[in-house]
């Protein structure tokens, strides 16, 4: 969730039971309130009507400006002074409906006679007036709560666009490609502290990678040297006249053991050196070039496992690409396929301008294909395998925006490279 | 052959002086910059082998400097580097061959073959030995005169051998002098051993002493003298 979702959201319920709460309490203080004014004219109508009865030595007129008079009878002397108020419906005969009122109930003697008196009060405009002051109060409630929303929302945009954009630039950042990260100044601290923060911390990782990229080329350069030792000195041994076969044998183990390093170690190198990106020069390259040169040299091996090839170009096929980590590039998709035929397999390449595909046949992978590109991922069936030629393709196909996709159909596994446009 | 090597690590340079040297050449070893500037000024060689990264100075500039006395000498290197830039830098100016590190002595072998004749048979470069006798340049060999029909791997193979006479070669030297790149050495041994199968019965079939050994599970081995 956005924070400015969440800030709104926290605003909005606790807006909404103050609102609840606060408008529940409003009707109550002003129904009381006009209780309590209706009451005080309830109770000069009273007196009113207590003088005139004195006077007249009977009751008078029903009618006392709001308030009319509406039973008496008489009771007994017991209940005198009482004097209670109540709200009641009427029905108006006129228009058939019923009408709020204010009834008091009082008693009173005269002439030694007590009575007991009721009198109204028309509840209908002061109603109507409650209800109109609750409507126009709650509208301007939920209008002053959208207004907010709206200030808010409007505001925490201004104010977080900063940190969005610092967002963005973070998420684009490469170390690969950038050698510092570019943040905006902005005057709010906390963020210009946070980007203060930022930027210290990428040079500091920036100068760590570049470090540690040198270091591990360095160190992969520095292996190469002890290992032309090593493999010299057992390829000397090995021309020691009469040696024991089982010699013979340790110093073959040991050789190809050495080789084997010294592959990895180089393999290793041409990784680092393609993630260091120092393979600048781009060109225009034709792959059918370099594939019919590879598939050439290929031809005997081809031949002799048996392998079906067919080959689709279509014409004038280019792309912008360092013409060195193309033929590496194919090389290993082809090299790959191949060792992974089995005999009397197919072969399928396809060229056009958007995309090369490459197809062998095989059993189908025995771990995860999304592994498939990652270093050291081999198939169990092949441990003398280094597994770095995939991670080498996908790290050239990274490098020039190629999209690299694999998949496994009707036997067959089937990468595909896409160029871009 | 009268060759200079030029190489820092005592180690390497003593196993590669001892090979050359049981192949009849005369080597001289320096470890030091200085040492072979003064070395290559003085003196002539037929070829002279340079590593890049001296201690005291840039390999590189003694190409440079045997190219400017306009020596004769056939020049390879052997470096750590195995940058693309580096072998191309080094290719163009003026050396022969570029061995990244770590090598196989029987390919920097082969090479130091390739240069003498280059060098001391320019133009009819031929090789005799026994019956066979092998035109490099036209992909050619021959035993008692009667033509070999070889594939191009078995060619080469036959060349590499050759060049490797009495010498255990492994499998894995063989490999990268045939596929280099194209193939993983534990992938191509099947193919060594057919291509060799083949390259015996081949040179049998019109004649030709079996000279091919099998030192088991190690290589093979051109043997001449039984």
């Amino acid at each position: 969730m956005k924070l400015s979702t969440k800030t709104s959201l926290n605003f909005l319920s606790v807006a909404l039971f103050t609102f609840l709460f606060g408008i529940i309490a409003f009707y109550y203080t002003l129904r009381y309130q006009v209780d309590k004014y209706i009451n005080l004219e309830l109770n000069k109508s009273k007196i009113a009507l207590l003088e005139q009865t004195a006077k007249l030595n009977k009751f008078p007129s029903t009618t006392y400006g709001n308030c009319q008079l509406m039973t008496y009878k008489t009771i007994e002397f017991s209940k005198e002074n009482t004097n209670f108020y109540k709200d009641t419906l009427i029905l108006d005969k006129k228009v058939n409906r019923y009408k709020p009122y204010r009834l008091m109930t009082f008693s009173t003697t005269i002439n030694n006679q007590a009575y007991e008196i009721q009198m109204l009060r028309t509840l209908e405009e002061t109603d109507g007036l409650i209800i109109n002051i609750f409507l126009f109060m709650t509208l301007l409630f939920i209008l002053l709560i959208v207004i907010l929303l709206i200030v808010n929302q409007y505001s925490s945009n201004q104010i977080w666009k900063d940190f969005y954009l610092s967002l963005d630039k973070i998420n684009k950042f490469d170390l690969n490609i950038h050698k510092d990260i570019k943040l905006t100044t902005t005057d709010i601290k906390e963020f210009e502290d946070l980007n203060i923060v930022l930027r210290r911390m990428t040079k500091r990782i920036a100068s760590d990678y570049s470090k540690m990229k040198e270091y591990t080329e360095n160190a992969s350069h520095e292996i190469q040297t002890p290992l032309a030792i090593i493999n010299s000195k057992l390829e000397l041994l090995l021309q020691c006249k009469e040696l024991p076969e089982k010699q013979y044998q340790i110093i073959a183990d040991a050789s190809e053991a050495s080789d084997r390093l010294a592959r990895l170690n180089k393999t290793l190198i041409l990784l680092t050196r393609i993630e260091n990106r120092q393979f600048p020069e781009e060109k225009t390259i034709f792959p059918q070039q370099i594939i019919e040169k590879h598939l050439n040299n290929y031809e005997e091996i081809i031949l002799s496992k048996g392998i079906k090839l067919s080959t689709t170009f279509e014409p004038e096929v280019n792309i912008q690409i360092n013409p060195h980590l193309a033929d590496i590039l194919f090389l290993n998709l082809i090299k790959n396929a191949i060792r992974h035929n089995i005999p009397n397999g197919e072969l399928k390449i396809k060229l056009n301008s958007t995309v090369f595909e490459i197809a062998n046949s095989g059993a189908p992978l025995d771990i995860d294909s999304k592994l498939l590109f990652d270093r050291f991922f081999k198939s169990t069936k092949s441990s003398q395998s280094l597994g770095l030629g995939l991670s080498i393709v996908k790290k050239i196909t990274e490098l020039f925006n190629i999209k690299i996709n694999y998949n496994y159909t009707e036997n067959l596994h089937v990468v595909k490279l896409f160029f871009p446009k | 052959m009268k060759i200079l090597l030029i190489e820092d690590e005592i180690s390497l340079s003593s196993s590669i002086e001892a090979y050359l040297v049981e192949e009849g050449h005369i080597c001289e070893t320096t470890n030091f910059f200085e040492d072979a500037v003064e070395k290559i000024e003085l003196y002539e060689y037929d070829c002279l082998i340079v590593d890049i990264n001296l201690p005291d100075g840039n390999g590189l500039d003694l190409i440079r400097l045997a190219k400017k006395r306009n020596l004769e000498s056939g020049i390879i290197i052997i470096s750590a580097r195995i940058s693309l830039e580096n072998r191309i830098e080094g290719l163009d100016i003026g050396a022969d061959h570029y061995l990244t590190k770590p090598f196989h002595l029987a390919e920097l072998n082969a090479h130091l073959k390739s240069i003498n004749r280059r060098i001391h048979f320019s133009g009819s470069n031929q090789i005799n030995f026994n019956e066979i006798h092998i035109l490099p340049e036209e992909h050619r060999a021959f035993i008692n005169n009667k033509e070999l029909t070889l594939t191009r791997k078995e060619f080469e193979l036959l060349l590499f051998f050759m060049a490797n006479k009495n010498r255990v070669i492994t499998k894995a030297g063989i490999a990268e002098h045939l596929w280099g790149d194209y193939m993983d050495t534990a992938d191509s041994f099947d193919f060594i051993y057919t291509h060799i199968k083949n390259l015996r019965h081949k040179m049998m079939k019109i004649g030709s002493v079996d000279y091919i050994k099998t030192v088991y599970g190690v290589g093979y081995k051109f043997e001449t003298s039984t």
